[in-house]
């Protein structure tokens, strides 16, 4: 497994924000790497400085193993397809795609028939010859992915790009998406705040916190063992559950997810639901425990509101940490990674 | 190793792009600037003295300096007066927008020499023009426009709005064009009639815009030059027509001429320090 | 939208900003609508006054304007004469004065573009203090008389042997010219999407491809405001113009204008240069009316 792309000790500081932290990150080959993280927190800074439109304050990135920490973009041989598309708009959509092959040279008749091979891989051959302003958004979209790949670029930087498209449009998108990447082969770093584009097109994901990855890995790893209390809020439809919590002599908090939890009348757990919420096949129930704390459960049936309902915890995280359940994250400092044990 | 360019290559290379025109402004603009203070201060003789300054005092440095700012202050109350009518009407929409738009923006277009010209058709001094034949088809007697200094300063400053009060508008429609309409109708909804809301809204919106053009015209209405020359000819005394004539009557050494330009430098640079300081610094 | 297209509504602020006062009554004479005419009327009459003036003077005979102790209002006759003797006479500089102000004119408006793109692309990705500041230095520029520098510079012309040719004055010219056009670039720039030019580098333009194949393209509208701008600031220009030229050559349109109605000329022939030269200035005017945009401008000052 070579690497592709390597973070080593990249720091960036905006004003008094750091918005990367020291970061340390190989990503391999061939691999569809999603980084994932609430707005602001520094996941385009990373993918620009990767694209050389910034550049770090300290630490270095390499791709196949050269340094190009402070190499000008248009040397690195990267594609980039940005959130808004950044099509040029004085040109038809065949110059735009052509346009990174006039920019190497490239003799007019190979352009041509580049471009029209990749318009077909991508259906958009029908409009080449229209403005860019006459297109709808997904065919601007795929524009956009035309005129990245059409140059064989040895690494795919994409910064949000389905987020403008409407959501019916984004579904198709998105798998779309994946299966040109799995043809192509090629690597692509992928920067979203939507989980579920991070659950369906990652190998791996990074989620990004504070400048810092907080864990690194498959999605499902970041769902069944989220590393910190804040990726098990973060990650997921409906935020986790917590309560204090002791095992093997350490204090720390429990969390599980509500459908780790079931609500049935043998359960040793009980709580009395005060909201409930009908979503698609399920039941919400937030309730309060005997002991003030409040979750979140999932059932099945319908529940009244002021019901008394018994459950059993199935499957569980712990997170070690300080007592009454602040277990070590927090929102305002940097988190303490412990490994969940299970 | 990364270089100090390499790292900062993206704030450096933009600043390069800009290198050529500071050159160029560094070359033609402050070099003949300080060779015009550094000559104030000398004659052909003496390498530093303040004769230059002294001579044109006794001459009536003090009265031309009055006069300019006269006409200076006259000038920009015109302009700005107008300028703020027509941008606020233009801030509407009516029928003939486009054409009154045109109109109010058509004497940028007019040489100032042919400006003066006309002007001088308008307001002569010799009991002749168009302004005595229109007060004469309401029996009025004509006015000899240029009989008093402070009356010929003020003709001079009315054709030099004539032609830049248009300068004005187009800064001042653009300034009109950031304010939002939903501030005016908070402040309708808050009780303010359109006086305060010109007051509350307009004048705070139109701030930077208004510096800005202070600043640009300010300092243009005290350069004033052809345009007096061609009106008033060296009576009453401008700044800068003296500096011209001074000039041309010191046979090629500009030492007598650059102590008046000093002098008008200094009042340039007062005027852009209070109206920055008042201001706040425009928005820019 | 992306496409930068800026439709042509002239002169009128983006459609947020209305003030509240009386809209447009359908009533066409309603009260305030006969308020708003009026006071457009009076302003309008103003603005055309000094400008119909001259042409009536430009084509009446003499006696009945420049010598008359009433001149009338409307003409009683209009003639050609003074046109013809201002074109005809023996040695009339019109014909080469109207040459060397449209040579000067048009090597100011592209001087202005050569030096103001490249300037107001550095200046619009530069950060706010450091482009605020040089912004403010062009300007400073602009507020220094014209007199002041054009006696220097003609000493330095001199040394250089460029005294009295088209460029020098051209030169000095420019300096009016480079602030308004660096203003109206910058905020050109600044109205692009930020991401355009970061796309043209990663895909392989240098810095110079991205610049001009990628951006400049989009701002064609200011570019050719711009353009007008500064060529309509040098061919009315007259001090630099007045004290650089070669009296030996030629002299430019506004400077014989000027030495005709100060004495070494007809009046009646500075008129009628005046009425011709005037003529391409409206309708430039009028074409430039169409880009100057409240939109526009105000990026470059909001900037």
């Amino acid at each position: 497994m070579t690497v592709k792309l390597r973070f080593d000790r990249v720091t960036k500081q905006f004003g008094n924000r750091l918005v990367a932290d020291d970061i340390t990150l190989d990503i391999d080959a061939g691999e569809f790497f999603v980084i994932l993280g609430p707005s602001g927190e520094g996941k385009s800074t990373l993918l620009r400085m990767v694209a050389g439109i910034e550049a770090p304050d300290a630490g270095r990135i390499f791709i196949d193993g050269k340094d190009v920490t402070y190499l000008p973009s248009n040397k690195r041989n990267i594609a980039m397809v940005f959130q808004n598309y950044a099509l040029y708009p004085n040109m038809n959509v065949f110059r735009n795609i052509a346009f990174p092959l006039r920019m190497q040279y490239f003799p007019p008749e190979e352009i041509v028939s580049k471009v029209q091979d990749v318009a077909k891989k991508l259906g958009i051959t029908e409009i080449l010859d229209r403005r860019v302003n006459q297109i709808s958004g997904g065919q601007q979209q795929r524009v956009a992915l035309a005129r990245a790949i059409v140059r064989n670029p040895t690494l795919f930087l994409l910064d949000e790009p389905l987020s403008n498209l409407d959501a019916r449009v984004r579904f198709a998108a998105r798998s779309e998406l994946k299966k040109l990447q799995k043809d192509l082969g090629q690597t692509f770093l992928f920067v979203t705040h939507d989980q579920k584009e991070a659950e369906v097109l990652s190998d791996r994901t990074g989620v990004i916190h504070h400048g810092r990855f907080e864990q690194v890995g498959p999605f499902s790893d970041l769902y069944d063992r989220p590393a910190t209390r804040w990726i098990g809020d973060f990650v997921g439809d409906v935020p986790m559950n917590y309560m204090p919590w002791q095992e093997s002599g350490a204090q720390g908090a429990l969390g599980f997810r509500p459908e780790w939890a079931e609500v049935t009348p043998d359960g040793d757990e009980s709580a009395t639901v005060q909201v409930a919420e009908r979503v698609g096949d399920f039941s919400y129930l937030l309730c309060t425990m005997a002991n003030g704390w409040r979750i979140y459960l999932r059932s099945l049936r319908s529940v009244d509101v002021g019901t008394e309902v018994h459950f059993k915890v199935n499957r569980h995280v712990f997170f070690k940490g300080g007592p009454d359940g602040d277990a070590g994250t927090d929102e305002s400092g940097r988190p303490e990674r412990h490994p969940p044990t299970n | 190793m990364a270089t100090f360019f390499q790292r900062h290559q993206n704030q450096l290379v933009p600043f390069l792009f800009v290198v050529p025109a500071l050159v160029y402004v560094g070359y033609f603009a402050f070099y003949p600037t300080a060779q015009t203070i550094q000559y104030s201060f000398q004659t052909r003789i003496l390498a530093f003295t303040w004769y230059n300054y002294q001579a044109n005092l006794q001459s009536g440095l003090l009265t031309w300096i009055s006069n300019t700012l006269w006409l200076t202050v006259d000038a920009l109350t015109i302009q700005f007066g107008l300028a703020l009518a027509v941008a606020s009407i233009l801030n509407r929409t009516f029928r003939g927008k486009t054409v009154f738009a045109t109109i109010a923006i058509l004497p940028i277009g007019i040489a100032t020499v042919v400006a003066g010209f006309a002007f001088n058709q308008i307001f002569p001094n010799t009991g002749a023009g168009y302004a005595n034949s229109i007060l004469a088809s309401f029996g009025i007697a004509p006015v000899y426009w240029l009989n008093h200094p402070w009356m010929a300063l003020l003709i001079v400053a009315i054709a030099d709005s004539w032609k830049n009060t248009s300068l004005v508008i187009i800064i001042l429609v653009a300034g009109y064009a950031t304010i939002p309409r939903t501030l005016y109708q908070a402040a309708a909804i808050d009780g303010a009639g359109p006086l305060r809301q010109f007051r509350y809204v307009t004048l705070p919106g139109l701030r930077g815009f208004i510096v800005m053009a202070l600043l640009i015209r300010g300092a243009q209405e005290i350069n004033i030059f052809q345009l007096a020359d061609i009106m008033i000819g060296s009576y009453p005394q401008l700044l800068t027509v003296q500096i011209y004539s001074l000039w041309e009557t010191s046979g090629g050494y500009p030492y007598i001429a650059s102590a008046v330009s000093t002098v008008l430098l200094a009042i340039v640079s007062v005027l852009i320090v209070v109206v920055i300081l008042i201001g706040g610094g425009g928005k820019k | 939208m992306i496409a930068g297209t800026m439709a042509a509504t002239p002169l009128e602020p983006t459609p947020g900003a209305r003030t509240s006062a009386p809209k447009y009554s359908a009533n066409r004479f309603s009260l305030s609508n006969i308020g708003l005419y009026l006071v457009i009327g009076v302003l309008s009459l103003f603005f055309l006054f000094p400008i119909y003036l001259i042409f009536l003077i430009g084509f009446t005979s003499q006696q009945y304007t420049i010598f008359s102790a009433r001149p009338p209002l409307i003409p009683p006759a209009l003639t050609l004469i003074n046109l013809q003797q201002a074109l005809s006479g023996a040695n009339s500089p019109f014909l080469p004065s109207m040459y060397l102000s449209l040579e000067v004119a048009f090597f100011v408006g592209g001087l202005a573009l050569l030096i103001g793109i490249p300037t107001a692309y550095g200046l619009s990705r530069l950060g706010r203090r450091l482009a605020y500041g040089l912004t403010t230095v062009l300007f400073v520029v602009n507020m220094v008389p014209s007199i002041t520098i054009a006696i220097p510079i003609s000493v330095e012309f001199i040394k250089i042997g460029l005294y009295g040719s088209p460029i020098s004055i051209g030169i000095a010219q420019e300096l009016l010219a480079l602030p308004v056009t660096v203003f109206l670039l910058v905020g050109a720039f600044q109205g692009l999407p930020p991401d355009l030019e970061n796309q043209a580098r990663v895909d392989g333009a240098g810095r110079f491809r991205a610049l001009y194949g990628s951006l400049v393209p989009l701002i064609v509208p200011a570019l050719v405001a711009a353009f007008l701008l500064s060529w309509m600031l040098s061919w009315d220009e007259s001090t630099f113009a007045l004290i650089l030229y070669n009296p030996a050559s030629s002299a430019t349109l506004p400077v014989n204008i000027f030495l005709a109605f100060t004495g070494r000329g007809s009046p009646t022939i500075g008129v009628a240069f005046s009425c011709i030269a005037t003529i391409p200035v409206i309708i430039l005017t009028v074409f430039l009316q169409k880009y100057l945009k409240g939109e526009d401008l105000a990026a470059g000052v909001r900037g």
